[in-house]
């Protein structure tokens, strides 16, 4: 599937990309995404080699790449229409000159067997890094023996999924006839590969270029006031680029692009009603600098991967899919990357590229950031309101942001911890575990990490608005009537966080909100009998809470119970259900 | 005589007050009720009878049915700038209607204000700032208009898209609509279902 989609996004010349790092020491060369030799770009790569073939091979080149790309055919059948063509083409030479010369034999050479063949001879195939993954979701860059094309892999998986066990599962399928291949593959299209394909157009090279220097020239006179890009916005006119104090945007003679990183999972086989059965993962990134209208163009989106299902991978193991993609744009970052030609400048362009937002529904971001989810008691990756009791507030004034040094330092806390015991309570704690994301030296969840408004509002708020607010939906489900209170009633509310003060442990501290909700339960059939029996449950869930708690409540309801001896929970419990019976 | 009247009140009249205030089951009529099918048939008849221009993204007619889906964001989002303000102001908003709908209708239209600003091409801090009194109105007042409803997580994220609108200008550069269509556009493609097959071969 993947290969198939890029080769529908990249309709256009590839460069001829020779990626090194300025500094000459560190070349891209020893870097395992920079290794491969297999696709032999060469420098010739800027001209197409269609142009060398006789046109009677450029038409069934192109008969066999339209039939894979546009219609869909399938490798098997993509295979037998190019050999149907060689066999047309040669009995049509027979037939006009009764032999075949040596002119016509260069022909029939020159149509590809097979239909990736005619795809290279378009340049149509892209860069791609097929990692082995293991059972653990850990991947395994390929290696290649000097002058061999077959990707070498490890046996056995030597990851740690937890501290001190080492997951040692075996890789590789073996098959009768001694080569062995990987279970389970992971395609990376390489970024720097696709940041060539971008710049080898003159145009959008341009474009480009023009957002950072317009970005620049209007610095002076303050941010605009109508918005209209990211790059007229607030973050680029203060994000700091590799060298201190100056602006990522301030590019002097490279190259810098801005993009947005989305991952995402999804049902490979359509959306159903039931909910997802197999999810497959996504990773993209779009750029930035390009102007809106052509930003989001398939042929200009870029398409890390895709994570292969049958299910998603588990909060930290989303890691081992995005650590190619963070390395690339780390290196890009730190050394930058320089591109042996380019549309505008065709002795070399050095590049630096870096990802502004993550932008991705709400359980997804959780994952991508390693964050506890959005159910759980940190339910805002921006800020520190904590608990789920805090879900209505509106004093938005006076919420913390989250510390982001604090946060980095936690994730590799959690990466270093050297039991699983430490890591859960750190987890627990916290709230956060290692993401990759923190790789990337810029990397600061609590401004970049976008809350995506078409699921957060369209799909969030209003959805929840009009069918469950409003109800207007023939559909809505039979569900429980939610049990409304009976009264409102202000009780005393406690902050989280004032725990210690009051010498009671997170756990207390949501026990007096669920105190304060048992004492407004409705009783359903205001009859006699009936009320005794709702007040006899009552005081038994009351029993079910914590002494201090329930004591806390008495208090602020100045309903401490009268007794000269200990006072014990059932006295508390008396008491309450006394306020709330009253009679 | 009268002392025991005094006392006897007094033991008596503060309880029967609590319990007139502090009720032990909810009084019935007080939560707003409207009829929900005239509230979708002018939902319906504000889809029928609207003119839109063609850019404008359609809805489907039949909205609130089964039949009509799944509906999708940019379809809830037609429905909340267009339709339902429509539908609901010529069913509430008329000087004869009720209290209560009428405050319905209001913390409806804190929503739909939001939403509209939040969704406009072109960004202005007065525009942040406005979308985000109107996310806080429409937050706080949720549970004392609807008060069987549940605030959840979203509602207190939507306060952040304030800060990303300041940061990061237009929601059009980071809201997942084209990401989303990429998965459409896979989700259309013919596979076999062996991953990565093509490329192994290739090498």
């Amino acid at each position: 599937m993947l290969d198939k989609l890029q080769l529908e996004f990249k309709p256009r010349k590839q460069t001829s990309v020779s990626p090194s790092s300025p500094i000459e020491v560190i070349t891209g060369k020893s870097s395992p995404t920079h290794g491969i030799t297999t696709n032999g770009k060469s420098d010739d790569h800027f001209k197409s080699p269609i142009h060398r073939l006789d046109a009677v091979a450029q038409v069934a080149v192109l008969i066999g790449v339209i039939c894979s790309t546009v219609i869909g055919i399938s490798k098997c059948g993509g295979t037998f229409i190019m050999n149907a063509l060689s066999l047309l083409i040669y009995l049509a030479i027979q037939a006009v000159n009764g032999t075949s010369g040596i002119v016509h034999e260069h022909i029939l050479k020159q149509v590809p067997s097979t239909i990736d063949g005619a795809l290279a001879k378009l340049n149509l195939d892209t860069k791609t890094i097929p990692y082995a993954v293991c059972s653990c979701h850990c991947t395994y860059p390929p290696t290649y023996t000097e002058g061999s094309t077959i990707p070498t892999y490890p046996q056995r998986c030597t990851h740690y999924p937890r501290p001190g066990v080492q997951c040692g599962e075996s890789l590789l399928d073996s098959h009768p006839n001694g080569e062995s291949s990987p279970k389970k593959i992971f395609l990376y299209h390489d970024f720097n590969d696709y940041v060539a394909g971008l710049i080898s157009h003159g145009d959008i090279k341009t474009l480009m270029d023009k957002s950072c220097d317009e970005l620049i020239t209007s610095l002076p006179s303050g941010n605009p006031h109508f918005v209209k890009s990211a790059f007229d916005a607030q973050f680029l006119h203060e994000f700091t680029g590799p060298q201190p104090g100056r602006l990522f945007v301030n590019r002097g003679t490279e190259g810098r692009y801005a993009f947005a990183l989305h991952v995402d999972f999804f049902n490979a086989k359509g959306m159903r009603v039931r909910g997802a059965s197999t999810l497959s993962g996504i990773i993209s990134m779009a750029c930035l600098n390009l102007p809106l209208d052509i930003q989001y163009k398939p042929e200009n989106m870029y398409l890390a991967g895709i994570i292969p299902g049958p299910k998603q991978p588990s909060l930290e193991n989303l890691n081992h899919y995005i650590r190619p993609l963070m390395r690339d744009l780390a290196a890009s970052w730190e050394r930058g990357v320089r591109y042996s030609k380019t549309a505008n400048h065709p002795d070399g362009h050095l590049t630096r590229s870096a990802v502004v937002l993550a932008v991705c529904d709400l359980p997804a971001v959780r994952h991508l950031a390693a964050l506890a989810g959005v159910g759980s008691h940190f339910f805002c990756s921006a800020c520190s309101c904590y608990h789920k009791t805090n879900y209505g507030r509106v004093d938005f004034m006076h919420w913390m942001p989250r510390d982001k040094e604090k946060m980095c330092r936690y994730a590799e806390q959690w990466r270093d911890a050297s039991t699983s015991a430490e890591r859960e309570r750190l987890f627990k704690e916290h709230g956060v575990c290692y993401s990759e994301l923190w790789r990337l030296p810029y990397w600061d969840p609590t401004q970049q990490l976008v809350i995506d408004s078409m699921h957060c509002i369209l799909e969030g708020l209003v959805q929840y608005h009009i069918r469950n607010v409003l109800g207007l939906t023939t559909e809505d489900t039979p569900a429980l009537p939610a049990s409304q209170p009976a009264f409102d009633y202000t009780f005393t509310r406690l902050d989280p966080g004032t725990d210690a003060l009051l010498s009671m442990s997170t756990k207390e501290i949501t026990q007096v909100s669920a105190i304060h909700e048992l004492l407004v339960t409705q009783v359903p059939f205001p009859d006699n009998n009936f009320i005794e029996m709702q007040m006899e449950k009552l005081c038994d869930s009351l029993l079910h809470k914590n002494v201090c708690p329930l004591k806390f409540v008495c208090k602020s309801l100045g309903r401490i119970p009268m007794k000269s001896t200990r006072l014990y929970k059932s006295d508390y419990a008396k008491a309450l259900v006394q306020w709330v019976s009253m009679l | 005589m009268g002392k025991y009247v005094v006392i006897i009140s007094s033991l008596f009249v503060k309880p029967c007050r609590q319990r007139r205030e502090m009720p032990l089951s909810a009084v019935s009529g007080e939560h707003p009720s409207y009829g929900k099918k005239d509230v979708l048939k002018q939902i319906h008849d504000a889809i029928r009878e609207t003119t839109m221009p063609s850019w404008f993204g359609l809805v489907p007619r039949n909205f609130g049915d089964i039949s009509a889906g799944t509906i999708k964001a940019d379809e809830w989002h037609s429905l909340i700038t267009v339709y339902i303000p429509i539908a609901l102001i010529s069913l509430w908003g008329g000087p004869s209607s009720k209290a209560t709908l009428k405050s319905i209708l209001d913390h409806t239209m804190d929503l739909v204000s939001a939403v509209y600003v939040s969704c406009a091409r072109t960004m202005t801090l007065e525009h942040a700032t406005a979308y985000r009194s109107y996310i806080a109105s429409y937050v706080g007042s949720l549970r004392r208009i609807h008060p069987t409803s549940n605030v959840r997580p979203n509602h207190h994220a939507s306060f952040y898209v304030y800060n990303y609108l300041v940061l990061f200008g237009p929601v059009h550069s980071w809201w997942t609509f084209p990401f989303e269509r990429l998965i459409g556009i896979l989700q259309h493609l013919p596979t076999n279902h062996k991953f990565g097959e093509l490329n192994l071969v290739r090498n």
